[in-house]
């Protein structure tokens, strides 16, 4: 026989046998502690609507033992109990429950202000519903899309019989089931209706039938995901049909959560494997499913002390049975378990020796994802016993085969349970019919701000057995409002795992320039820029700082953001979208843009260069390459001008060949000119290098002779190869972003996003002289005009100091806070730290002396600077 | 059973608007429609030269022909599992009929699918072609995928 490992002993496994059913039978009866106050909690529903049976499995808290089959050799443990589930220190915690009302947290750890996060990770370690093990890496989960006619979500006699119906009219169906289709069903004339159909449906080929796949959700569209134990499924159809069918209606009276405590289904179904409840059970329902679950169990060998139910059921119940007709049960008596029951009758109250309570009192539609389809506006049919609990077999056949052609019967509203006046209605969260009063007295008048409070409804069932309780709670309050209404119903609508949500996405998604191979052939450290991978040094980013300000250097810069435009409106549009002037830019000159937003605020930056007739070329920053298409295409859509826009960004490479030395470079491999005065800085030309046709644009992000060489992305390995090869009798070597960053500050440039914030406008950064406010319109003109008369609250500003403060340095001005650093260096050409940093205007108006101090705990004086640090009158930049 | 090819395609961006390129559509059986104003023209990396100077005459001076050959990663699938590995990739549908040009996110990338009797066309952008093929080999590991010598991509009615 094969057994799995339940705490160190093994528990032998039947064929057929849940991980519930095959403790139970190993006599476990305490499956967990509650989340609360550690109440012993045992076998309950069977269908896996409660939480009762939560355990760890395979290392994987929260799995529901109940509809999880048991597997050889699989580990499981129960996830809460201090030391054991058995015997549980913390189960005191109940007797203290006076001190730990529903809110406590809110009322009782305000004061002193550090009572509170001292108590919250011991009051996170006593709560709860097991550990996730943080050292087992995620599962690479991956998905599948679907695009079936109809999707069916719940496998009983309505659902299985929509989905044959359309398939066999020759639709597409994918079907879901939380578990093997038929296994909730106890053993009898339904269950085995329902597994003949199961059978056609394995077998169509039309439908994809998903067994054990939950769909946690409903989405726009509609879309309804699937986990199933290969992949979460996702399935975009054309219509929804929803058979998730009813749950037996939550028990809650005075000691409803004890071990011993039974749903009928629940009962049934372990009956059904020949497995008793107990020695002795009361028994109670109110319908025909509850007289066979009676049947079953007596067929099982329990021995029925008593049975509460209807005067007419109880009219055909077998002779010799204790019965209490118009009964209710009103108590579970007991400490770890049942020991009796008490029950009103109209003779008054009576206990009754018993070690099982069965109930089988009304059905619960699960009707989770129909509300959550509605909140999508998403139309699905509802059908089966998610309409009309209690439906007969006949008549969700009906109903599947009425949705397959499109219509649905009328929703009936189940009439909610009596209201409850003690016991616990959250059995997840363990929230009693007293914290209800409690938080209503407070205050809490309805379901939605009760829900908030006590998080009745917010736990792993999502209020599969509590919402209708809530619902009553508040409709005996408040009668005839809308305070009582359902709740909203949000996915996961049963729990799901985190890698399964992630599924599919978890890889990382690197942009990848056609110099990246090279680029870790050379030796390469890579960083994220954005979406990208760009190197941040080849080796020692001061070697490649020296190359760049004494020598030659190349970098890869392809991961800028490239755009061409042209058509009739061309100019008129960059006129209209750009702060500069672009009408009077002559062809093959560039100018540097900035990018301003509706308020007036920087968000990216660039050139646009004129191509003459051709157009204009535009570079953005590499974080803004893609996200700038949709911007200029909104723009030129809501001027109506007649333009056309091609992103380039991809298809294009660039490389940036700098410093004294690069037009030495640059005539080595190219007959065209490139003297000063046919490619000054600032200009434009289309150049052959190495036999590559390129676009060289003079920059000067760097503060050197700069040419960047924009060509086919194919041709980058070549050029790069021919620069290097070309240039080894200079000394020529790469630099990476590292070295990049000491250049662009020596030179006072920014870095959008870096330097910048969320409300930067080109006055705070010093850019005024990038803004034309002449011009009659431009993006952000209007609210740049109202802020002119506004004397801004703090600037970005350039600042020397002896050494290099950290980057984020606060800055004081004597014990005043006046500011903090973005980028700071040290800058070995000039021999003393530089950097940009935001002040505020202070009594005494900008500082231009403050002190720097960083998380080392060092002070460091510093000054502000006007101008670049480097080359201030742009010598070699102009050369 | 999964066969890819690494496609040497030519990929030329005709921008203009929508007359303009209905017009331009009809004489191109390799011509996909991007958006109102761009149509894409498809074919064998060898032609794209020769594309690019037809389609800049045809658009005149009213339009942009855009050389986006090197901005495209292109692999052709064959095989009877060929739907089911778009399928894996894809969210958007597999079209009834072919030829059809589809667009939406490939394996969380924007990209665009030529179906063909027999055989489709990934693209995805250049920068991300690498992710393509890894995805492709990762979540099509249990349909045997074989990846031939790259090859000139020769659409259905391409050549003419």
């Amino acid at each position: 026989m094969t057994s799995f490992d339940f705490e160190g002993r093994p528990v032998p496994i039947e064929p057929g046998d849940t991980i519930a059913s095959a403790l139970h039978r190993a006599g476990v009866r305490i499956l967990s502690r509650s989340f609360k106050y550690h109440r012993p909690r045992g076998h309950y529903c069977g269908t896996g609507d409660c939480p009762n049976c939560s355990m760890t499995v395979d290392g994987e808290p929260a799995t529901r033992t109940c509809v999880t089959p048991a597997t050889p050799n699989m580990s499981v443990s129960r996830s809460t109990g201090f030391p054991t589930a058995e015997f549980d220190l913390l189960s005191g915690l109940w007797w203290m429950r006076k001190l730990l009302p529903v809110g406590f947290y809110y009322k009782s750890m305000i004061q002193p202000k550090e009572f509170w996060p001292a108590a919250e990770p011991f009051i996170r370690r006593l709560a709860g519903l097991g550990d996730v093990d943080m050292h087992t890496p995620p599962g690479e989960r991956e998905r599948r899309y679907h695009h079936p006619d109809l999707c069916v979500v719940g496998g009983g006699i309505a659902g299985l019989t929509a989905a044959l119906t359309a398939a066999d009219g020759g639709s597409t169906v994918v079907l879901c089931d939380e578990g093997v289709l038929g296994e909730k069903i106890p053993p009898g004339t339904l269950r085995n209706q329902v597994e003949a159909l199961a059978a056609e449906v394995r077998t169509h080929p039309k439908i994809t039938a998903f067994e054990r796949g939950v769909a946690f959700g409903v989405y726009e569209g509609p879309l309804v995901p699937i986990v199933t134990t290969a992949a979460l499924q996702l399935v975009s159809c054309r219509r929804l049909i929803l058979a998730t069918g009813a749950a037996e209606r939550h028990l809650v009276f005075d000691g409803n959560d004890l071990p011993g405590v039974w749903l009928g289904r629940g009962a049934a179904l372990m009956a059904g494997r020949g497995l008793p409840v107990g020695r002795r059970a009361v028994v109670a329902f109110d319908s025909e499913e509850g007289l066979e679950h009676l049947s079953g169990l007596i067929a099982a060998g329990v021995d029925i002390a008593a049975v509460v139910a209807p005067a007419e059921m109880t009219l055909r119940l077998p002779a010799g049975l204790t019965t209490f007709p118009g009964g209710r049960l009103v108590a579970a008596k007991g400490a770890k378990k049942v020991r009796a029951a008490v029950i009103e009758s109209r003779v008054g109250l009576a206990t009754v020796a018993c070690d099982a309570i069965v109930g089988s009192l009304g059905l619960e539609p699960r009707a989770s994802l129909l509300r959550q389809a509605r909140a999508a506006s998403v139309e699905p049919l509802a059908i089966g016993d998610l309409a009309r609990p209690g439906l007969k077999a006949s008549a969700a056949e009906s109903d599947g085969r009425s949705a397959a052609r499109g219509s649905a019967p009328d929703l009936v509203t189940p009439t909610l349970p009596v209201c409850p006046s003690s016991g616990f209605v959250c059995l997840c969260e363990d929230v009693s019919a007293e914290d209800l009063d409690l938080a209503w007295d407070e205050g809490f008048g309805s379901t939605e701000l009760l829900k908030r409070y006590s998080t009745v409804t917010m736990g792993p069932c999502q209020g599969s057995l509590c919402h209708s309780h809530l619902r009553s709670f508040v409709e005996q309050r408040a009668p005839g409002t809308q305070w009582s209404g359902p709740t909203t119903s949000r996915p996961p609508a049963r729990p799901v795992r985190l890698e399964d949500v992630a599924a599919g996405a978890r890889y990382p998604l690197e942009w990848h320039t056609a110099l990246h191979d090279k680029h870790l052939a050379m030796g390469g450290v890579m960083e994220w820029a954005g979406a990208w991978k760009r190197v941040e040094r080849y080796g020692d980013p001061a070697e490649e700082y020296r190359a760049v300000r004494e020598r030659v250097s190349v970098m890869d810069v392809s991961t800028l953001g490239k755009y061409l435009v042209n058509g009739p409106d061309a100019t008129a549009f960059l006129e209209r979208l750009y702060p500069c002037r672009v009408a009077d830019l002559k062809a093959n000159r560039s100018r540097y843009v900035l990018l301003l937003n509706e308020g007036g605020y920087v968000f990216d930056d660039g050139l646009v260069a004129s191509l003459g007739p051709e157009g204009y070329y535009l570079t953005f920053t590499s974080g803004g390459a893609d996200a700038i298409e949709s911007w200029l295409r909104d723009w030129a859509e809501t001027w109506g001008h007649d333009i056309r826009i091609a992103n380039q960004t991809a298809s294009l490479g660039a490389i940036n060949l700098c410093g004294p030395q690069a037009r030495d470079l640059l005539g080595r491999l190219s007959t065209d000119s490139v003297d000063p005065k046919t490619l000054p800085y600032g200009g434009i030309q289309w150049m052959t290098v190495a036999g590559v046709r390129c676009l060289v644009l003079r920059v000067g992000f760097v503060g050197e002779l700069s040419f960047e060489l924009h060509h086919p992305r194919l041709e980058s390995e070549r050029l790069w190869d021919a620069l290097l090869e070309a240039g080894k009798d200079l000394g020529i070597r790469p630099h990476g972003l590292e070295a990049l960053r000491l250049l662009r500050l020596e030179k006072g440039h920014i870095i959008v996003g870096q330097d910048t914030d969320f409300d930067s406008t080109p006055h705070k950064l010093g850019l005024d002289w990038a803004v034309k406010m002449d011009k009659p319109a431009f993006v952000g003109r209007t609210a740049l005009s109202r802020l002119e008369s506004i004397e801004p609250n703090r600037v970005l500003r350039a600042f020397r100091f002896d050494e290099a403060p950290l980057e984020g340095a606060q800055l004081l001005m004597g014990e005043e806070r006046v500011g903090y650093l973005t980028s700071s260096r040290f800058s070995p050409v000039l021999g003393h730290g530089v950097a940009l940093g935001w002040v505020y205007r202070t009594a005494r108006g900008w500082p231009d002396a403050v002190t720097a101090v960083d998380g080392s705990g060092r002070s460091f004086p510093g000054t502000v600077v006007h101008g670049p640090f480097y080359d201030r009158e742009g010598v070699k930049l102009h050369a | 059973m999964l066969e890819l090819t690494p496609a040497e395609a030519f990929v030329v961006a005709c921008l203009a608007n929508r007359e303009t390129l209905d017009g331009l559509a009809g004489r191109y059986r390799s011509a996909a429609r991007v958006a109102p104003d761009e149509l894409w023209l498809i074919g064998p990396r060898a032609g794209r030269a020769e594309a690019l100077v037809a389609a800049r005459e045809q658009l005149g001076g009213g339009g942009l022909a855009v050389d986006q050959t090197d901005g495209w990663a292109v692999w052709t699938v064959e095989g009877d599992d060929r739907l089911e590995i778009v399928r894996r990739l894809m969210f958007a549908a597999v079209p009834d009929h072919r030829p059809a040009f589809v667009q939406g996110a490939i394996t969380g990338v924007g990209g665009k699918v030529l179906y063909e009797s027999g055989r489709l066309h990934l693209f995805v952008p250049a920068p991300v072609g690498h992710h393509l093929i890894d995805r492709i080999l990762s979540v099509g590991a249990d349909l045997a995928p074989t990846i031939r010598p790259p090859a000139p991509l020769m659409p259905a009615g391409a050549g003419r």
